[in-house]
């Protein structure tokens, strides 16, 4: 019962939570008990307190020894740092964003800390009781968020599609977490991988569980066939919420099935790199071909996220260092491009809020300055080389190529990065070879160019001086095969 | 031990099947007991009783009960937390009564926040939102 | 004595779960629901669960059954509207897939299922001893889980009233 153990551990995520409380207290005292209080002030300090966590996070080394209460290694720290620079684009772009939420603007922020705490946490977690708390507070903060503007019936559906979803996945994860619970008298990662060590044949009991377990996170994931949810939740929720589902809660599931797969079924690897490869052909397939003919950015942006998803439940199915340390590059990657597709989509959906495709034909005379970024991401996403999301994708493939039984995905997987190139360059078609639909003035501000840049800029040189990266993310997934 | 520690709900056990029993014989001995009427349409109707109805009985009524039902139950949830914690503060000492105090400040932010929206003002409508600019 | 009594409230779980989700008035669903809970509750009871078994009565049979009540008044069906249990086929072969991997689990089990339960494990005092030293983490979360759903509340339910 050492506290400063704990903090040790979950240091970063009682700031968060501190600054969480602070928030709410400034917006009450701004708002003087107002329903909607200027929110500009606490947009301002959340900003602030997630920059000086950033940095903090950076400045944190990896605690020496593992406690039972949580491990915070290199693996954790480098999601922590991911989820935090996160959640401080999501309040970025919220800015362009907030004059079309009509009330409570002050408790977006608190809400957004809330969700990159429970993130944090899920970072470190080593056992599953405060992996479900950990998990609820970031769905059940993502649910608020993407019903946030409730006076649009669009937001309330993804809201409660969210909600539904969300309870089915929850019930699956807590009652494989009663089977494991039952069948090793363990919750704690470890005693599971012990359990799972110690016998050959495992309790069918426990495989029940633990498959339960993975259904749970690949919802959050949105891997076929527990994607349904994905498009429209996508789609009616705010921008800026999207995006930080896209990214941030995705990576959630990530970094939770990392450490499942990686570490607790690691004596057991074998049997479920056929389930995972399964999950991943069948994300990619559904992901690629539903893309096409999509007419919404959002819901395009949602199935282009599954098919990622695909891919990276490819690297998962591998089970090697090297498939691991090219997830956490692969999910950089994808932060820059994500963010800065999201960004246009909202400068661009304007204050009807309309993200039809059409509104970016003829992006490019507009705006050439949205269009090159716009151009950036889909080409980062669909992994043309010289971009981030080329070097990524290729470091997934060639640590799955070492198993020759995920050959066939491979191919699949490769075909699949044909047909993602056509309906990316689809895209780009409209931004530079359509007349403009919409011919209104588009409000780009100097935040909203820097986050821009930002973004051309890191998937630019991610994707050319790539090394550096390479390897912080070796060294993060090393700590989970420590 | 365990023996023991069901003997406790006993009661319970016993209160259980008193209630239903008395429910169960009291329906069955006025089945049993009773006159029966053939059932005739006309005598079940309203005869010079006022107007039929209009509608149905159930209305949609206010979305601030649901709002004081969901804060109830946020509430509830917190109470049930204290509850164990009672149980072994003694022995718990300390390092517990500070945890506690923690999480009900926390709480007590929220409840702050929900008094000072006015969440539970019955009487007044919300007041109008100030806009950003 | 213990063994019969399982029977009894297992099997009265099932049954009323059966007519929740069969009945046509949702109203009657939600009453059912409350047996549902009660009968589980008691099977709480009997492994020696107590504070799970408070809870359940407490939390889930008192409020949580008042909101649900009080959406079905929100949604006021009519009376066409109402419609019995439906089934799908898809979702009776979903259904009978997940019960052949549950019985197979169930069956293989085997001591694990035979023993007792750890007699310590369910009452609140020893739910209490854990809480507060080995999962401090997670029940300071859940105080920041009921945080942000009370901002949710109040928040979701502001617009809609001003709509």
């Amino acid at each position: 019962m050492d506290t400063s153990q704990i903090l040790n551990v979950f240091g970063i995520e009682m700031w968060l939570g501190v600054l969480a409380l602070v928030l709410i207290v400034a917006d009450l005292i701004t708002g003087r008990g107002r329903l909607t209080g200027p929110a500009d002030m606490v947009r301002l300090v959340a900003m602030g307190g997630l920059a000086v966590l950033l940095a903090y996070a950076f400045m944190l080394s990896p605690a020496e020894q593992a406690s039972s209460w949580g491990t915070l290694d290199t693996f954790a720290l480098f999601f922590k740092r991911f989820f935090i620079a996160t959640a401080l684009f999501t309040l970025l772009l919220s800015a362009p964003y907030e004059a079309r939420f009509t009330g409570g603007r002050g408790e977006f922020p608190a809400l957004v800390v809330f969700t990159t705490m429970g993130m944090c946490m899920l970072a470190s977690v080593s056992d599953f009781v405060t992996l479900f708390v950990a998990l609820e507070l970031v769905t059940v903060t993502l649910f608020l968020l993407a019903a946030y503007r409730s006076g649009l019936p669009r937001s309330i559906e993804a809201g409660i599609k969210f909600v539904i979803i969300g309870a089915v996945a929850a019930a699956f994860l807590v009652y494989g977490i009663a089977f494991v619970y039952g069948t090793t008298g363990s919750l704690d990662f470890e005693g599971v991988r012990a359990a799972l060590a110690a016998t050959d044949e495992v309790p069918k009991g426990l495989t029940f569980g633990l498959l339960l377990v993975v259904v749970g996170l690949a919802f959050k994931l949105g891997a076929v066939p527990f994607h349904i949810w994905v498009p429209d939740v996508y789609q009616g929720a705010p921008t800026p919420v999207t995006a930080f589902l896209s990214v941030g809660s995705k990576a959630a599931g990530v970094v939770l099935l990392m450490r499942l797969v990686f570490t607790v079924l690691g004596p057991v690897a074998g049997q479920w790199a056929t389930l995972l490869a399964g999950l991943a052909a069948l994300s990619l397939l559904m992901g690629n071909l539903g893309a096409i003919p999509q007419k919404d950015m959002k819901r395009f942006l949602g199935y282009s996220g599954i098919a990622h998803a695909g891919f990276l439940l490819i690297a998962m199915a591998v089970q090697s260092e090297a498939s691991a340390s090219a997830v956490l590059f692969y999910m950089v990657a994808y932060l820059f491009a994500n963010i800065a597709a999201f960004l246009v989509v909202i400068v661009v959906s304007r204050t009807p809020d309309n993200a039809h495709m059409d509104r970016i034909n003829g992006l490019a005379e507009r705006s050439p300055f949205l269009a090159l970024a716009l151009t950036v991401s889909m080409l980062s996403l669909a992994g043309v080389p010289p971009f981030a999301g080329f070097v990524g994708k290729f470091l997934i493939l060639r640590a799955a190529v070492a198993d020759p039984a995920l050959l066939p995905v491979v191919i699949l997987s490769l075909v699949m990065i044909v047909v993602s190139l056509y309906y990316y360059l689809c895209i780009l078609k409209r931004m530079y070879f359509r007349e403009p639909v919409d011919t209104g003035v588009l409000e780009i501000t100097g935040s909203t160019r820097l986050i821009l840049l930002v973004c051309v800029v890191a998937s630019v040189v991610l994707g050319i001086y790539f090394n550096p990266l390479v390897v912080a993310a070796e060294k993060g997934a090393a700590a989970l095969f420590g | 031990m365990p023996e023991n520690a069901l003997n406790d709900y006993l009661p319970v056990l016993m209160l259980l099947l008193f209630c239903v029993s008395f429910a169960g014989i009291n329906l069955l001995a006025s089945w049993a007991l009773g006159k029966r009427a053939p059932t005739n349409p006309d005598k079940d109707s309203a005869f010079e009783c006022g107007m039929q109805p209009l509608d149905q009985g159930r209305q949609r009524f206010s979305v601030r009960f649901y709002v004081v039902a969901m804060l109830f139950i946020l509430f509830d949830v917190e109470v049930v937390f204290l509850y164990p914690w009672a149980i072994k503060y003694k022995a718990l000492g300390m390092f517990a009564l500070v945890e506690m105090l923690v999480f009900l400040g926390v709480l007590f932010i929220g409840w702050l926040y929900v008094v000072k929206k006015g969440a539970l003002d019955w009487n007044t409508q919300p007041k109008p939102g100030r806009l950003n600019k | 004595m213990e063994g019969l009594l399982f029977y009894v409230f297992g099997g009265l779980a099932i049954l009323t779960t059966l007519f929740t989700i069969s009945s046509k008035n949702p109203v009657y669903s939600a009453l059912w629901m409350i047996g549902s809970f009660a009968a589980t509750a008691a099977v709480f009871v009997l492994l020696e669960a107590f504070l799970i078994a408070t809870v359940e009565v407490l939390v889930y049979a008192g409020a949580i059954m008042v909101l649900f009540l009080f959406v079905i008044m929100m949604i006021n069906f009519k009376a066409e509207e109402q419609k019995g249990l439906r089934l799908s086929p898809l979702a009776v072969l979903v259904a009978l897939t997940f019960l052949t991997l549950f019985g197979r689990a169930v069956g293989d089990l085997g001591s694990a299922s035979g023993s007792k339960p750890n007699e310590l494990v369910g009452t609140p005092g020893a739910i209490a001893e854990v809480m507060f030293t080995r999962y401090v983490v997670p029940f300071e979360a859940v105080s920041m889980l009921l945080l942000a759903a009370i901002l949710g509340t109040v928040v979701l339910s502001r617009r809609n009233s001003q709509a």
